[in-house]
């Protein structure tokens, strides 16, 4: 029997009648999913497919086609992660595939990015999630999506063929955001030059259609890479390895103490308090070092720590995002999807959350102030209005599964609703409900 | 001026037993059902108060128990006189007319079997038709529907509600249609209200943000002028469910439409700060009367053949409580529109409401079953036997009679 549902809703997605296991403990349920990783394989199509149906419209003339081909299979995306979030029994794997694919965050600024948005979660975030961090910073770096989100599809090296040719430059973009946010972190253990140093390495990692990607990485061009060695953060990477630099460096700053700071402190601030104890911070550092930045060993400590230190009493800030909460009341429904996922997009476009459309590489913020604006809550309460009309349970009894742990208060409100539809939206929209 | 429908005898209702002073129709009776007959109930949720929908201003005992909202409704204008006894808010203008043509009759001191006075349990049992709770899957309407189509190959028997989900009254074996627009009813202001009453309570900070997005809707509809529309004070959003539900109510007139249909308003529960004649109450009442307007001349083209029964799960306090409001009651009133209707009249037992006369001291004593007048439609309209009715309709109800003279067709 479930007692508290706290550690569901700041650690998972959320309880669900048909896929939380109630005899187990929340640990144990969140390590078994851990351990079922990776995922069951999909239809959708991968970078490379959609790069050559791009390519495909592009040559027969059809370019105007290619935003409707985008946005059908963002559709498909979106549905499948819904349904991978309806599905797991207690949510702390899909939270942690948030947590990253936010952390290397892609946003759909363009059609093609928006049709491999989908696909970069899948093959760069969600396949790499048993390896090392370093593996996936590779991964994500060097994706199409990623090197289309951040330009360094058109970064040439002033010294390159390409570059003295046609008088193009440096883009700076993926290069100031590899180490601000996916590694160091803003103004930690690295200065510009290192910055420009990193744009010259990644020079020559493009998108060509004429070369697909191989494993999600995009293609290389050597006539577009910048001559020479180039030193980033201590590290010099030779000039006689033009493709293998990147991966030098990336995996020399996957390993940098800088680094495990990092990115154990957004663990921390994400899945315990936005002021996390600084010896629990401390502690994932070390794990991460200690490992090399093994996800999986890490992931384990954070599913420990986030129990062992939570919060004693709920703090201001523990709002649960929009994702979390349409997720969670989708989840509270049934085992399948009860709107489609069109109607699922749209609540979550009007509540600022749509998937992969962060306003910035530094992805979606993780304080409450961002999701609570006048009209957020009155939003929700819409929703939870629709919600309710297609939630075919009693709100009375439901409430016991989802919050066993309601104030007198919330059970009270909701047995006093004029009709089951107003029961069932005043659960979904109480305090125990919206916060994590 | 018609006179109200009094009986010479009075008996009171209690649980189960046999109201003899409604007599039941011979049986083997051979009136016609009319040819291609309507039929729509409207559920008000949230128990709809009674005695200021349909106020016995002839009770001596009625003015002095709700001076505080006979006060208010002063200040909407003059009630508007059904008899000598009984008289409509002001706010149920289109109603009125209706009834003023002999195309509306009201029931009062009406209730279901249940007396225990939970939103929940009791729509349960007013949708259910039976005599208690229970986890029973089906409502007494799609029962009535696979009844009409058991019985009668050539009846048209669609049946239709409005809604994302079927509510009880339609659940059941007989396969029926909706009309899927998530329309509000009064939900979002009411669950809004209580809402934010749970985050004053339980979590100030949700508070302020809700309070906050109230402010600047309030600011904002008052800029776009929705306040100054037409239909009287209506939020947009009220509007929208009604101009939905209109539709929905729209298809029956087609000739091969639905013909019986089901829809809910909601948004009755007033326990603090009823205002029948300026509030709360006031605005729930003209939004059923835009309705009632709104159906009436979208199934113009059927009215002859159509009726709609408005009922609600029980009534409110005859007294007013100490927030402005009333609390959950016992007897209330119920609405039968339409064009077969033998309308103008007040059909009740009238029980009084001096204290020794009100159900626990505090209610409307109900003085008929709200199944006795669901059967009588049924009837009536589409012919469904007495038989059908006390055992597969409504089970278990023989003892429940039937209303006669309802109907213009009996």
């Amino acid at each position: 029997m479930i007692k508290d549902h706290a550690p569901y809703h700041r650690i998972g997605l959320g309880i669900s009648p048909s896929r939380t296991p109630l005899e187990v403990s929340f640990t144990r349920a969140a390590a078994q999913e851990l351990e079922a990783l990776p995922r069951q394989a999909t239809s959708l199509p991968g970078t490379e497919e959609i790069l050559k149906r791009q390519a495909q419209l592009r040559t027969t003339g059809k370019t105007s086609d290619v935003p409707s081909m985008a946005r059908d299979i963002y559709h498909k995306e979106a549905t499948y992660r819904f349904q991978q979030a309806l599905e797991a029994p207690v949510g702390f794997a899909e939270r942690l595939v948030w947590f990253w694919s936010d952390h290397f965050t892609v946003g759909v600024k363009n059609p093609l990015v928006r049709a491999l948005a989908g696909a970069f979660e899948r093959e760069a975030i969600r396949a790499r999630m048993h390896r090392s961090f370093s593996d996936m910073l590779l991964s994500a770096s060097l994706h199409p999506a990623m090197l289309l989100y951040l330009d360094n599809v058109m970064s040439t090296g002033p010294y390159s063929i390409a570059g003295q040719r046609r008088d193009r430059g440096l883009n700076e973009n993926l290069a100031r955001e590899i180490l601000e946010l996916h590694t160091m972190g803003a103004g930690q253990g690295y200065a510009q030059n290192d910055v420009k140093a990193l744009a010259k390495v990644l020079t020559g990692w493009t998108v060509n259609p004429k070369d697909p990607p191989k494993d999600g990485r995009a293609s290389f061009r050597p006539a577009m890479h910048e001559p020479g060695a180039h030193t980033v953060a201590g590290l010099t990477a030779p000039a006689d390895a033009p493709s293998g630099q990147a991966a030098m460096v990336l995996r020399h700053l996957a390993t940098r103490p800088e680094t495990a700071r990092h990115i154990a402190t957004k663990l921390a601030r994400h899945f315990i308090s936005p002021q996390p104890d600084p010896k629990v911070v401390a502690a994932l550092t070390n794990v991460f070092l200690k490992t090399g930045g093994d996800l999986p060993t890490l992931h384990k400590y954070v599913l420990v720590f986030a129990q062992r230190y939570a919060p004693q009493k709920p703090f201001v800030g523990n709002f649960r995002s929009p994702n979390e909460y349409v997720v969670a009341a989708l989840r509270a429904a049934a085992p399948t999807m009860v709107f489609p996922a069109r109607r699922v997009l749209g609540i979550l476009n009007e509540l600022g959350q749509a998937p992969w459309s962060a306003n910035s590489p530094a992805g979606w913020p993780d304080t409450a102030q961002s999701w609570n604006g006048s009209g957020a809550l009155q939003a929700r309460l819409g929703f939870a209005l629709q919600m309710a009309n297609r939630i075919d349970q009693d709100a009375r009894q439901l409430v016991k599964q989802l919050l066993p742990a309601a104030s007198t208060a919330t059970q009270l409100a909701i047995h006093k609703a004029e009709s089951p539809q107003q029961g069932m939206a005043l659960l979904l929209m109480s305090p125990e409900f919206q916060r994590k | 001026m018609t006179s109200c429908y009094r009986l010479n005898r009075r008996q009171l209702l209690t649980r189960g037993s046999a109201f003899a002073a409604w007599s039941l129709l011979p049986a083997g009776s051979s009136l016609a059902a009319a040819p291609d007959p309507r039929l729509m109930t409207i559920v008000l949720r949230g128990a709809l108060d009674g005695l200021a929908t349909v106020m016995p201003v002839g009770d001596p005992d009625f003015y002095s128990r709700r001076s505080l909202f006979m006060e208010d409704v002063a200040k909407a204008g003059e009630p508007l006189a059904l008899n000598s006894f009984f008289a409509l808010s002001p706010h149920l203008k289109s109603l009125h007319d209706l009834y003023r043509n002999r195309q509306a009759l009201f029931v009062h001191a009406i209730a279901s079997p249940y007396r225990s006075r939970s939103h929940f349990d009791g729509q349960d049992i007013l949708e259910s038709g039976l005599g208690g709770v229970s986890d029973n899957t089906s409502g007494w309407l799609n029962r009535a529907l696979g009844t009409i189509a058991s019985s009668n190959q050539r009846a048209r028997t669609d049946g239709l509600f409005v809604g994302a989900s079927t509510p009880l009254i339609m659940r059941g074996e007989h396969a029926v249609m909706s009309y899927t627009e998530d329309s509000n009813n009064g939900l979002f202001d009411d669950t809004q209200n209580r809402l934010l009453a749970l985050y004053q309570d339980q979590d100030p900070v949700l508070a302020s943000a809700l309070q906050g997005g109230i402010d600047l809707q309030m600011m904002a509809e008052m800029q776009s002028g929705d306040a100054m529309d037409a239909v009287g004070d209506m939020v947009a959003r009220d509007r929208r469910a009604l101009q939905s539900m209109i539709k929905a109510a729209g298809l029956m007139a087609a000739d091969d439409g639905p013909r019986i249909a089901a829809m809910s308003l909601n948004g009755w529960d007033t326990h603090a700060g009823a205002a029948p004649g300026t509030g709360q109450l006031a605005r729930r009442l003209q939004t059923l009367d835009t309705l009632i307007d709104g159906l009436r001349t979208v199934l113009a083209p059927v009215w002859e053949q159509t009726t709609i029964v408005i009922t609600t799960e029980f009534g409110r306090t005859v007294d007013i409580n100490g927030t402005a409001g009333t609390d959950h009651g016992t007897g209330t009133s119920a609405i039968l529109i339409g064009g077969g209707v033998a309308g103008g009249r007040v059909l009740t037992d009238w029980p009084g409401l001096s204290t020794n006369a009100l159900y626990d001291g505090r209610d409307l004593m109900p003085t008929v079953d709200m199944r006795s007048l669901f059967k009588s439609v049924l009837r009536s309209q589409f012919d469904i036997s007495d038989r059908a009715l006390a055992h597969t309709v409504f089970p278990d109800s023989a003892a429940v009679p039937s209303l006669a003279g309802l109907m213009r067709t009996g």
